[in-house]
């Protein structure tokens, strides 16, 4: 049975319940289908795309992105692939499988409950996993997707999150929310919060290491709600979760035991190894002449995160052996900056590094070093950097002028003399 | 007051045009919590998500007159 399968399944059951929201449309399952398959017939008879070959998607944050993905499957084009921060600077493509696919939605499905008439509210981008994953477990179970543009408009947010009502049952919501985005919310958003106290069934975090005060905050403000800790990455799928509105004191670190499809091991040197089918089928490697060849993931996957299990099998996380900097879930590969600031004129050598942000967790700092004579303006170069990276997340906010950035023996930048 | 602003919020949005009258399009949901957290920190006041509006974002100007209203309020 395919992952589209399920979902085929559920329009049958479901037909006239609300599957999609986005920018104030609405679908029901049945709408959706049939726009799904005109979509598909589109996507054969005009754009050839065939069974089993592979097809990289461009994201947008809307329900025509959602009708492209549910038409490539029903194709059976290999169209789960997602870009992840590549160590060198360079994204790397992720192809995900079909067993991969309904084991991930499973493992949400079992250890938080997602059910029909659940509505689920994505407000992060769905490029990106935590939210992408999401539509796994709303669209096998009948539950609702509601699309948000972000979090700038929280008005959007608490109206997404209100309940609503069809086939004459109050639905309640739920949501994936970065730590920062949770930070966020507890600061400015408080006594809004908690006037949802009976409407959000549960929160699941993830993405970036989440204060132990916040989780308690949120704990004090949402006593009904169900709050999860999760462990999951585009290559490993999705692998632990804790629950921690179930336990007295909320343990530091801690991401649960591992769920239904996982397997977690610790590594010589403590890092995490994950296997099982929620594995990512590999990478995909694109030739000179534009086709992609799979290099395949192998039965465990090795996380460069470090970690240990406790006598009950939980996971605890404990730093992260790569250099990436972490911006509210969002990881940035310092080298991808530093390759674009060195086409500035008058940049002669450049290093970029964490620096903690009170929501954000981390942000992007550049040390520079400049040519003799030339002195640092800031707003030329975040906008040189922004026209490079095209991501504003990506564009360091604090720079700061060096004589010299600190080597190595071998000559490499020693990134980790500037991070203590 | 708002040369005060423009600086604290030059130093922090290096990206954003602070002279622009579509302030608000050109930020993000990180630009809006850097205002509303350097605006608070710096002027004392209380600052929630409900003042972060297209209107009392769109401008200098118009946050200048956020600083100002909730000044007032705090007497």
């Amino acid at each position: 049975m395919r992952w589209i399968d399920y979902v085929a399944k559920v329009v049958e059951r479901y037909p006239d319940d609300p599957a999609v929201i986005c920018h104030g449309e609405q679908l029901t399952y049945a709408h959706l289908w049939e726009a799904v398959g005109k979509e598909s017939l589109r996507l054969r008879d005009i754009e050839h795309i065939q069974e089993g070959q592979c097809y990289v998607q461009t994201c947008t944050q809307d329900i025509a992105y959602v009708v492209r993905f549910l038409a490539l499957h029903l194709i059976g084009a290999r169209c789960d692939i997602l870009y992840t921060t590549g160590s060198t600077g360079k994204p790397k493509a992720v192809l995900l499988s079909d067993e991969g696919m309904i084991a991930n939605g499973e493992n949400l499905i079992n250890a938080m409950g997602f059910h029909h008439g659940l509505t689920f509210v994505i407000c992060g981008p769905l490029d990106h996993f935590g939210p992408w994953s999401k539509m796994l477990p709303v669209f096998m179970t009948g539950g609702t997707l509601h699309i948000l543009d972000g979090l700038k408009d929280m008005d959007a947010l608490f109206d997404a999150l209100r309940p609503s009502t069809f086939a004459n049952v109050e639905a309640k919501s739920a949501t994936f929310l970065v730590p920062s985005a949770i930070r966020m919310l507890l600061q400015f958003s408080r006594e809004r919060l908690a006037k949802l106290v009976d409407c959000i069934e549960f929160i699941e975090t993830g993405a970036a290491p989440m204060a132990t005060s916040d989780m308690q905050q949120l704990r004090e403000v949402l006593p009904n709600t169900r709050l999860y800790n999760t462990y999951a990455s585009t290559e490993t799928g999705i692998v632990c979760t804790y629950p921690y509105h179930l336990t007295q004191s909320i343990l530091q670190g801690c991401v649960g035991p591992a769920m239904k499809h996982s397997e977690v091991s610790i590594g010589p040197d403590g890092e995490i190894c994950v296997s099982g089918p929620i594995l990512m089928a590999g990478y995909l490697n694109e030739d000179a002449d534009g086709h992609f060849q799979l290099e395949p993931v192998g039965k465990s996957f090795q996380t460069s995160d470090l970690g240990y299990l406790d006598e009950e099998g939980r996971l605890f996380l404990t730093g992260r052996s790569s250099e990436f900097i972490n911006i509210g879930g969002l990881k940035l590969s310092p080298v991808e900056v530093e390759d674009a600031a060195m086409g500035f004129t008058g940049i002669l050598d450049c290093l970029c590094i964490p620096v903690s942000h009170p929501v954000m967790g981390q942000v992007p700092k550049l040390l520079i070093v400049l040519q003799e004579g030339v002195t640092l303006n800031k707003k030329e170069i975040a906008r040189y950097l922004i026209e490079k990276l095209t991501e504003t997340w990506k564009v360091p906010i604090n720079y700061e002028v060096v004589e010299e950035i600190r080597k190595m023996p071998n000559g490499k930048k020693n990134r980790k003399s500037y991070i203590m | 007051m708002k040369e005060k602003i423009r600086i604290l919020l030059e130093d922090q949005l290096p990206l954003v045009d602070l002279d622009s009258e579509t302030l608000y399009q050109e930020l993000d949901s990180l630009g809006v919590t850097t205002i509303l957290m350097t605006l608070s920190d710096e002027f004392g006041i209380l600052l929630d998500s409900r003042d972060a509006t297209p209107k009392n974002l769109r401008s200098l100007d118009s946050l200048v007159a956020l600083v100002e209203r909730k000044l007032a309020e705090k007497q």
